[in-house]
């Protein structure tokens, strides 16, 4: 157990305690405005982590008022309690345990008509419930008027209308709350389920006797027998009421043979006229058709909408990436003959900055009056571990802000569309296309990034396959290395596209791999809405970002920090203590160690060394790959260095396969663990990585001597 | 009759049934309001995804999805 579950047991109960602690939990359909909404309420999330043993995201945050203390429960956004998908039994399990004070249940005021059955869906369960109209402030300007004192009435529980962007009914939203949690009475809504009814009073009564531990009314539990739910059938089932199942079974094939209609259907069917019965006394629209607009139907179209959605997307990574690392602009400019350009523009990056102040930071202690062997520890091994946290963050911080940008604007979901067709051909959906792309800049954030995708299995796949995507600081190795073996641009070009083809076919088949595993094989089906499009708030969008960011800091930043500390620690220490030449150092001995698997391509002894001793340095930064080759060989120059091994055509050629793709580095590492929960998945990963980049450079190594390279 | 897959642009359509195969895609259809009798408006139907307004909500299906979904033309008035 949690900590924050022992403190809700000693502030909870307890009567006369300085601030009252309650649990509400927030349920919406997705793109309801619900982050939004969480945020502008609670202003900072106290908690995110992970549904246990799920990939769906679990936020908590606090809101202190005058003698309450309300602590926010951010359910995944579903459209139903069925537990169809993941977030949906996340949800309903949530809420069925019981393990809440209240519920606040979103509305979209743009679309009552569909997101009020959820709602009417959760007061079937519970009473102790507030209803939001979310996105207040756009709904008169689309014509939807909506009576709330009406709506109140029909429900039996308060209705109020707010807005996150302007702050609007916050203030009422959070006074309800605190009514509902002080003196709310727990009494469901009553549907009336017309042809169902008499089965479902035969099957409350019979409900009534038992104790299924769950808190929800016995006739919700025999409406959802009646619809052939399986989770509550095991429920029933776990209780040793054959007896009462067998009954529901008769009941189902009796409605089915008087109304020629599934009970499922009928149920939903009735719970859809509740909804829309509401909807016709209390929702007035003066537009009568909102038609789809025409930048949404352009989206949608079949040539302009991949091509702006790809542009959208090439435009946003470019922005991310030039302002954090100079990436793709530098390769371009020193290809082009221009490194002086190159570099500064790196220099002026944000990872540029944050490198240079952290040097800076290691002069002063190396020049201070510290003992030796401390200044070593904080000028090589704690300043740049970090400075290597660091220097993700702004990373982070840019790629979630862009996130939230497609998502609350409502691009993201029609991008996703309009680039179905092609990403299927790998396993995967439309929504996959930005956490690939993100991958070719930096792996850390494209893992975080595949929360984009609506579903759990393609979540899995897209955290596991991502790593094998080469990343900007893998490119400069490959380029590094090109350059020091092929004199002609056109094989060096063909090396690198060589060594990108053979990643992306990886890429690939670990997709269709774990596509079998996660998805039964059969492709990511689409099912979702696309909202209208709007102008996102700037400030909520910063408010997320910001959240975010911080929470990765915390989490993955403590395992790159202390992967980043052994590895100095291994390339420092020897087995005689502290060591002047690196090549006495354990992490040499373990190149060594781990050389013949160089073999195979022809490589022995020193040269075989050195080469897998910088593999193993690659892993706290693949770039470090060439400055550890640079210092062994005792050149600055890295190319100058990589050519003193004296490597042949095919060896470079097949090095640059392997150091492309061997592993993922420590921080990618530290995310695939963070987002999927699982060190042996990620080991795993890691395991097939190494593998399969090694058989591929083996591969190319004899293909290219067989050719005559 | 034929599939949703095979309905035309702009046209609307009244759903007939649902042949689809597994009770979670079946009831997330329901759920979403695509449920026999629901009158739905295509949008776009190209090669990828079918994107249909049902219940004043667009929404993107799968082809393979659509491709189960049995319907006739809405007639003029509609539902």
């Amino acid at each position: 157990m949690d900590a924050g579950w022992l403190l809700r047991y000693w502030s909870g109960p307890r009567v006369g305690a300085v601030a009252k602690r309650y649990r509400v939990a927030v349920v919406g359909n997705p793109n309801v405005g619900k982050s939004t909404l969480f945020t502008a309420l609670t202003r900072e999330i106290a908690h995110i982590a992970n549904w246990p043993g799920t990939t769906v995201e679990r936020k908590e945050a606090i809101l202190r008022l005058d003698g309450v203390e309300i602590v926010f429960i951010d359910l995944p956004g579903i459209y139903t309690l069925a537990g169809t998908s993941i977030e949906e039994q996340v949800a309903r399990e949530y809420i069925l345990r019981g393990d809440w004070d209240a519920i606040l249940v979103l509305v979209d005021s743009l679309a009552p008509e569909r997101t009020l059955y959820l709602a009417v869906h959760i007061l079937e369960v519970t009473g102790r419930v507030v209803v939001a109209l979310t996105k207040w402030d756009a709904a008169h300007g689309k014509g939807v008027h909506i009576h709330v004192d009406r709506l109140e009435r029909l429900l039996g529980v308060p209705v109020v209308p707010v807005s996150a962007v302007t702050g609007y009914g916050i203030r009422e939203l959070t006074g309800a709350l605190v009514r509902v949690l002080r003196c709310g009475r727990d009494r469901p809504l009553r549907v009336n389920y017309g042809q169902l009814e008499p089965a479902l009073a035969e099957l409350e009564r019979e409900v009534e006797e038992l104790d299924l531990g769950v808190r929800a009314p016995a006739r919700w539990i025999a409406l959802k027998l009646l619809e052939g739910d399986g989770y509550i059938r095991r429920l029933v089932a776990g209780c040793g009421a054959s007896e009462l199942l067998k009954k529901v079974d008769e009941l189902r094939t009796a409605i089915v043979k008087a109304t020629g209609r599934d009970p499922e259907e009928l149920a939903v069917t009735y719970r859809f006229n509740f909804v829309d019965s509401l909807s016709r006394e209390a929702v007035v629209r003066t537009l009568v058709k909102a038609e789809v607009g025409r930048l949404e139907r352009l989206l949608l179209s079949p040539l302009a909408g991949p091509t702006i959605s790809l542009m959208i997307l090439l435009g946003l990574y470019m922005a991310a990436f030039t302002i954090n690392t100079g990436f793709p602009l530098n390769v371009v400019l020193s290809a082009a003959g221009m490194e002086e350009a190159a570099e500064l523009i790196e220099a002026h990056t944000l990872s540029g900055l944050l490198s240079s102040v952290f040097d800076a930071l290691a002069q002063l202690v190396v020049a201070s009056s510290l003992p030796p062997m401390l200044k070593d520890v904080l000028a090589n091994g704690v300043i740049p571990g970090v400075g290597a946290v660091l220097s993700f963050y702004p990373l982070i911080f840019t790629t979630v802000f862009i996130l939230s940008f497609l998502e609350d604007s409502g691009v993201g979901p029609y991008m996703a569309v309009s680039l179905h067709r092609a990403l299927q051909v790998i396993g995967l959906s439309g929504r996959a296309i930005y956490p690939l792309l993100i991958g070719l800049g930096c792996n850390v954030p494209a893992v975080m990034a595949s929360r984009t995708s609506p579903e759990e299995s393609e979540r899995r796949q897209l955290i596991f396959s991502i790593p094998f995507v080469p990343c900007q600081a893998a490119l400069v190795v490959a380029i590094a290395l090109t350059s020091a073996y092929f004199s002609s641009p056109l094989m060096r070009g063909a090396a690198l596209a060589l060594a990108y083809a053979i990643a992306f076919i990886l890429l690939s088949t670990s997709s269709l791999v774990l596509r079998r595993i996660y998805g039964a094989g059969r492709p990511p089906e689409l099912l979702f809405e696309l909202p209208p499009l709007h102008k996102p708030s700037l400030k909520v969008l910063w408010w997320i970002s910001w959240d975010y960011s911080k929470h990765f800091l915390k989490k993955a930043g403590i395992i790159i920090f202390g992967l980043s500390l052994a590895i100095w620690a291994l390339t420092s220490y020897g087995p005689s203590g502290p060591v002047a030449d690196v090549q006495e150092s354990f992490a040499y001995m373990l190149g060594r160690a781990l050389s013949p698997a160089l073999a195979p391509m022809g490589l022995w002894g020193e040269r075989a060394a050195v080469l897998a001793f910088a593999l193993l340095t690659g892993l706290v930064a693949k770039e470090a790959v060439l400055s550890s080759i640079a210092m062994v060989m005792g050149s600055a120059d890295p190319i100058r260095a990589l050519r003193a091994l004296s490597l042949n055509g095919c060896q470079a050629l097949a090095l640059a396969v392997i150091y492309t793709i061997y592993l993922p580095c420590i921080a990618t590492m530290a995310e695939v663990y963070r987002e999927s929960g699982s060190v042996r998945n990620t080991l795993m990963v890691s395991a097939w990585m190494l593998t399969s980049a090694f058989l591929a450079g083996y591969a190319v190594y004899w293909a290219s001597t067989a050719l005559g390279l | 009759m034929f599939t949703l897959a095979e309905a035309p642009e702009g046209s609307r359509v009244v759903v007939v049934g649902l042949a689809v195969g597994g009770w979670g895609i079946r009831r997330r259809l329901l759920e979403m309001g695509i449920s026999p009798g629901s009158v739905l408006e295509v949008v776009s139907n190209f090669r990828g995804p079918v994107v249909v307004r049902v219940r004043g909500v667009v929404m993107a299906l799968g082809r393979g999805m659509a491709a189960k979904i049995l319907v006739r033309p809405a007639g003029g008035s509609g539902g």
